[in-house]
């Protein structure tokens, strides 16, 4: 190494190789994509339809043709809580991976899904609940109440919420609520049928007033996450790094969990838990844009709808007329995957 | 640029457990300050709470007069950079992109990477000598490579405090003067205020302007090297029976350890 007498002032002001335009052209096709795959969750399925009948249900909607009732009243629903869960699901799973440099954080870790189940079953026992919308309210709920108390217990001491705790908070309230869920369901059989399918995680049966409902949520959510990127950026250095740039650490975590939460609340509020997508499409986006999260979220936003919405046309289409739910047809497809991707590229290191 | 780093009545600890104990100290301006001492003395946790990564459990650290628990963070990171003991960078970045992360403070919601920024970290590159390892990926380089990297990142911070922690850790002799060398030329061209944590005493009287001995976190003896560092020192922060000479090179104190196998009294005398 030969040390140079003076600093040279900027040889180079020239902009370096940026990899900017490349990924920005590959989220944009990657958004044609999404938009295609839109098309085929709305005319694919045990009834196939045609353009000109979607066309004519929305701007000329005849209630007797059973087509068209099908398009509003299940197919546009079904795909928009598909883009909006499948969006909050992947940049929920980006930032809580992100947070916690755990490559294998997803919602679970913070007892969300526990939460959710739990509550459901307290008010299908308790108060009698039997709708889908009651479902939504009392799973947002459980997710609610489970991520604050993790968060509460994991802040103890002076350091705050750090990643480990919150780990060990999570799985602790998750034990306490799957348990009190064990318990309910044991005694309850009609606690048990609903959450059995509540459990597997479905778009199916998900009806325009399940995404008006979530829907305010989680566009808000995106928004908040969507801006983690520079902050995530930072906490990939580790914390006293970050420290040492500036960042307000104990803020930073606060938002990017309260946004996670909400997020990952809405999203199983209204399709039940959905495992998988939150865990493996943030490494899918990591694996195209690099270490940068400025790349990572847009990607993560608009891959993790396609995956979603994908499996849930094939869950259609394999065993028509008959469906398979979301959370099957992820699981089977998503675990070889997942393996592929961890064998062709070292996860470790966050 | 003048600024005045010092700590008021410094307590310091983790858990339950206080490490530094009632500290006063001024760091030097525009000087290289090293702090050395035996392990678990106290000095990095001392450079820690400096650089505001630990609250204190009383007394105060003052940046130009104001608790730095009072200034916002990012106001302080551009003013004083920190470069831990074992930073980690995240899988698969470049060398240019990781010295780039240095820019955090600089940055806001609005201003994103500007021309400053792209000259920091050419500025960056160049004076550590890795401008053409700027498209390697990090995991590439060797631990000498890997560590004028990271001191790279921590020059695109622009600050003019310095606060290192044990940067020589993991490199070989060489690498060690390299790395000394450069953080010198740093302080002698743009006078940035350096503060290392090292180990290695003997660099340690080299390459400090000021010195700061500590013991059971508190500091037993500071001041210029040649001052401060005798042997009754040395015995009393290390436990260390030795005895000082001056460095053939630069005439500083050098330690030379007495150890309980190899004195060869008779033969130093024969020679003298």
């Amino acid at each position: 190494m030969t040390m140079l007498e003076t600093p040279t002032p900027s040889r180079e002001t020239a902009p370096r190789h940026r990899p900017g335009a490349g990924l920005a052209a590959g989220l944009v096709l990657l958004i044609g994509v999404l938009l295609v795959v839109c098309f085929f969750s709305i005319t694919l399925g045990s009834r196939g339809v045609g353009v000109p009948t979607i066309w004519k249900a929305f701007t000329d909607f005849n209630p007797g043709s059973a087509s068209e009732t099908v398009i509003r009243e299940m197919r546009v629903p079904r795909t928009l809580i598909g883009v909006l869960a499948g969006a909050a699901l992947g940049l929920s799973g980006t930032i809580l991976q992100g947070v916690t440099r755990n490559p294998l954080a997803d919602p679970g870790i913070m007892g969300i899904n526990a939460g959710a189940a739990a509550f459901i079953v307290f008010g299908i026992m308790i108060l009698g609940v039997q709708d889908v919308i009651g479902y939504v309210w009392l799973a947002f709920a459980g997710a609610g109440v489970a991520t604050v108390v993790v968060y509460g217990v994991a802040s103890f001491g002076r350091e705050g919420a750090t990643p480990v705790k919150l780990a060990l908070a999570g799985a602790a309230v998750t034990a306490v609520l799957s348990s009190l869920t064990s318990a309910i369901v044991m005694t309850n059989v009609d606690a048990l049928n609903e959450l059995r399918f509540w459990q597997v995680g479905s778009l199916a049966g998900r009806y325009m007033p399940v995404f008006w409902q979530t829907a305010p949520f989680i566009v808000v959510g995106l928004v908040v996450a969507m801006v983690t990127g520079r902050a995530l950026n930072g906490l990939a250095l580790g914390e006293d790094l970050a420290l040492a740039l500036g960042q307000r650490l104990r803020l930073t975590r606060f938002v990017m969990f309260a946004t996670v939460a909400v997020l990952c609340g809405a999203a199983t509020a209204a399709c039940g838990p959905i495992v998988f997508v939150g865990l493996v499409v943030p490494h899918l986006a990591r694996f195209i844009c690099g270490p940068d999260y400025r790349w990572i979220l847009p990607y993560a936003l608009v891959l993790t709808p396609i995956v979603l919405l994908v499996a849930d046309i094939i869950g259609r289409v394999v065993v028509s007329p008959g469906e398979l739910q979301v959370g099957v047809v992820l699981g089977v497809f998503g675990a070889p995957a997942f393996i592929a991707l961890v064998r062709y590229r070292n996860l470790a290191e966050l | 640029m003048i600024h005045d780093l010092r700590a008021k009545n410094l307590i310091l600890g983790y858990a339950g457990t206080d490490i530094v104990r009632d500290l006063d100290v001024v760091i030097p301006d525009g000087r290289i300050t090293v702090i050395v001492g035996a392990n678990a003395c106290g000095k990095s946790t001392l450079l820690r709470g400096l650089a505001r990564l630990l609250k204190p459990r009383g007394g105060e650290v003052l940046l130009d007069g104001t608790s730095v628990q009072d200034l916002r963070s990012i106001d302080v990171a551009k003013v004083l950079g920190l470069l831990p003991q074992s930073p980690v960078a995240p899988d698969g970045i470049t060398v240019a992109d990781l010295v780039g992360r240095g820019r955090y403070p600089h940055q806001g919601w609005f201003r994103q990477w500007s021309t400053e920024d792209e000259r920091a970290v050419a500025e960056a590159l160049e004076a550590t000598g890795t401008a053409d390892l700027a498209d390697r990926n990090i995991a590439e380089l060797s631990g000498g490579q890997r560590q004028r990297v990271w001191v790279a990142m921590a020059l695109a911070q622009d600050t003019d405090l310095l606060l290192l922690d044990e940067p020589t850790t993991f490199l070989d002799i060489n690498h060690q003067v390299e790395l000394l060398d450069l953080l010198t030329d740093l302080n002698r061209e743009s006078g940035k205020t350096i503060v290392i944590v090292l180990h290695d005493l003997n660099l340690a009287c080299r390459y400090a302007d000021h010195i700061i001995a500590m013991k059971q976190g508190a500091i037993l003896a500071e001041g210029s090297p040649i001052d401060v560092i005798d042997a009754a020192v040395v015995t009393e922060v290390f436990g260390l029976e030795c005895e000082v000479v001056p460095d053939p090179v630069s005439g500083t104190p050098m330690i030379v350890p007495r150890g309980r196998h190899h004195a060869a009294r008779q033969r130093v005398t024969a020679a003298s």
